[in-house]
């Protein structure tokens, strides 16, 4: 094959992947950078005006609250949600009777569309005929009132939380299948040496996690920052700010304000936190990499 | 000392038992409930959360399927799905190949580009997303939600793609060149089918999350033209607000076929998504 030719074919199979790129992500992207220093709404085209939709969104309290709780998110689910699904993982990795179903089983929340596990958790927890009060009757709890979860904003946050903070299983699996690749004559050698089963998980297996483990975090902080649909389906980010994130704050500034250039001055800071995070994450797993 | 290490042992198997049936439950539970519930009457579903239905009516699902066109939401889904796998499977096939086989100008640009996109928070860049769309004149159509989503498979299948085609050796190519095999030739009858487990491995991330994708669903359609199901979900939540219990119909409808779609792919599923994790 001569030079020329294989440049026009580099050209052709690179280049409708790269135009459909660049409508998609490419010219979104510029945009959004340029509008958010833009007076840009519904009924107004982009006019340059500089900084003033992040003074106007830094100033605004609901915007602060709405970062707290991404960030608070991302805090819980890159510990908690990795830490339950590498626990399952463990569990799992032993192949202890019925592990296959279980782990089919706890993959499906992680299948079925998420609009539809807000639609369930809203009916479940539905304070009228919802589990909540034959949940209080059983254990004898006193209540003038079944409280709604999802519409009191004591509850509100923690309610969002556990609809998805549990459901780990894309994490098991990706750990039991970095799991799989330690050989077993590793843990052969550190029985013979007398280590218990916990010992070998212990120092054995967790060290060699850390890879994965970075990965896991990452994928798991990266959906936070952009966690949506259960958010919208059950609560809209209410009552109040309590459930408010990021997405659901430019959602509404582009949706129900119709404030463009607002929306996208919010998306720049989505982007930068996201980056950011990922960065930071990265460093931190290296890091403990050399170190180990 | 034996006597309290069996003990030791028994508990701690009780413990791993008691958290896998655990996780067990509350990943199955809620999906039990709904399903159990869709066959009660209004009145049963009211009067108590956890009795059985007296009689398994299809009342509910007559209701959902009747004020709500749910079988043309399913059509536009697996329309808009099944292209847009097919897009991004055969885009970055190509792509792919080139990037992991040979060495040009722009080839760190590309791959540079790529990878800062895997991480972009999609809501950022929705709003121009439908500007332009709606200057293009493809806001709520199926076409538009196919370029949406097929660019969006691009960066993840892109990662999965080199890699695989890094594992398959160069020798053959080599041959088949000197045989006097064309480029093309070379790529369709010789590399493709080597690439089809990794080509399988990106089509099923890629319908998986097609098919659950909600944000853009709900940001570029405004009619019934191009709804697809999960956007179905928040129009029933909407419509049924008093009439939830069709809305139990709407949602097992919604849940069903995709849990026994992944029961039976399951082994494939689950290879797919984690290779897509790692590599991605």
């Amino acid at each position: 094959m001569n030079t020329k030719n294989k440049k026009i074919w580099i050209f052709l199979f690179t280049i409708p992947c790269m135009i459909l790129f660049a409508l998609v992500y490419a010219a979104p992207i510029i945009t959004v950078f340029y509008t958010s220093l833009c007076d840009y709404t519904a009924f107004s085209a982009p006019a340059f005006q500089g900084i003033k939709n992040f003074i106007t969104i830094f100033s605004d309290s609901d915007f602060i609250c709405s970062i707290r709780n991404t960030l608070l998110w991302v805090v819980l689910q890159s510990t908690l949600h990795v830490g339950v699904g590498l626990a399952m993982a463990l569990v799992l990795r032993r192949k202890p009777k019925g592990w296959k179903i279980a782990r089919t089983a706890y993959m499906i929340p992680n299948i079925i569309p998420t609009a539809a596990t807000g639609v369930m958790f809203t009916l479940l927890l539905n304070p009228m005929f919802g589990i909540v009060k034959p949940v209080l009757d059983f254990f004898g709890v006193n209540y003038a009132m079944v409280p709604n979860l999802f519409g009191n904003s004591r509850y509100a946050f923690w309610t969002v939380t556990a609809t998805w903070i549990f459901y780990s299983g894309f994490n098991t699996i990706i750990f039991l299948a970095e799991m799989g690749a330690v050989s077993k004559e590793i843990y052969e050698a550190a029985a013979i040496d007398g280590a218990t089963p916990w010992q070998a998980d212990r120092y054995i297996t967790l060290p060699l996690m850390r890879n994965v483990c970075g990965t896991c975090v990452t994928l798991a902080s990266v959906a936070m920052v952009s966690q949506f649909d259960i958010i919208y389906m059950t609560t809209k980010g209410g009552p109040g700010t309590s459930t408010l994130n990021l997405p659901i704050y430019l959602y509404k500034a582009a949706t129900l304000e119709n404030n463009y250039g607002k929306a996208n001055a919010v998306g720049v800071v989505q982007i930068i936190i996201g980056i950011t995070l990922v960065i930071l994450i990265k460093g931190l797993f290296r890091e403990k990499k050399e170190a180990a | 000392m034996r006597k309290t290490s069996k003990v030791k042992n028994g508990i701690a198997s009780f413990f791993k038992y008691f958290f896998m049936i655990l996780l067990i439950f509350i990943s199955l539970a809620p999906i039990v409930w709904a399903f159990i519930s869709s066959f009660k009457s209004y009145a049963e579903i009211n009067s108590s959360a956890l009795s059985w239905p007296s009689r398994f009516s299809l009342d509910n699902y007559k209701a959902a399927l009747q004020y709500a066109p749910i079988l043309k939401y399913f059509m536009n889904s697996v329309i808009i799905v099944c292209v847009s796998v097919l897009v991004t499977v055969a885009l970055v096939a190509m792509c792919a190949y080139v990037i992991s086989r040979f060495q040009f100008k722009l080839k760190t640009l590309i791959v540079l580009l790529i990878s800062a996109s895997l991480m972009l928070p999609a809501q950022a860049i929705s709003q121009p997303l439908f500007a332009i769309f709606q200057k293009l004149g493809i806001f709520d159509t199926k076409l538009g939600l196919i370029i949406v989503y097929s660019a969006m498979g691009i960066p993840m299948s892109f990662f999965v793609m080199v890699s695989y085609y890094k594992t398959i050796s160069t020798a053959l190519e080599e041959s088949a060149y000197i045989d006097g095999a064309t480029f093309i030739q070379t790529f369709l009858h010789i590399i493709l089918p080597l690439a089809k487990p990794g080509l399988v491995t990106i089509a099923m991330i890629q319908f998986i999350n097609i098919w659950n994708e909600f944000y853009f669903a709900l940001m570029l359609t405004s009619g019934d033209r191009a709804r697809t199901v999960p956007i179905a979900l928040n129009y029933y939540m909407g419509t049924f607000a008093n009439n939830y219990s069709a809305l139990f119909a709407a949602v097992v409808m919604t849940v069903l076929p995709t849990i026994i779609l992944f029961i039976l792919l399951q082994r494939q599923v689950m290879e797919s998504l984690t290779a897509g994790a790692v590599k991605g």
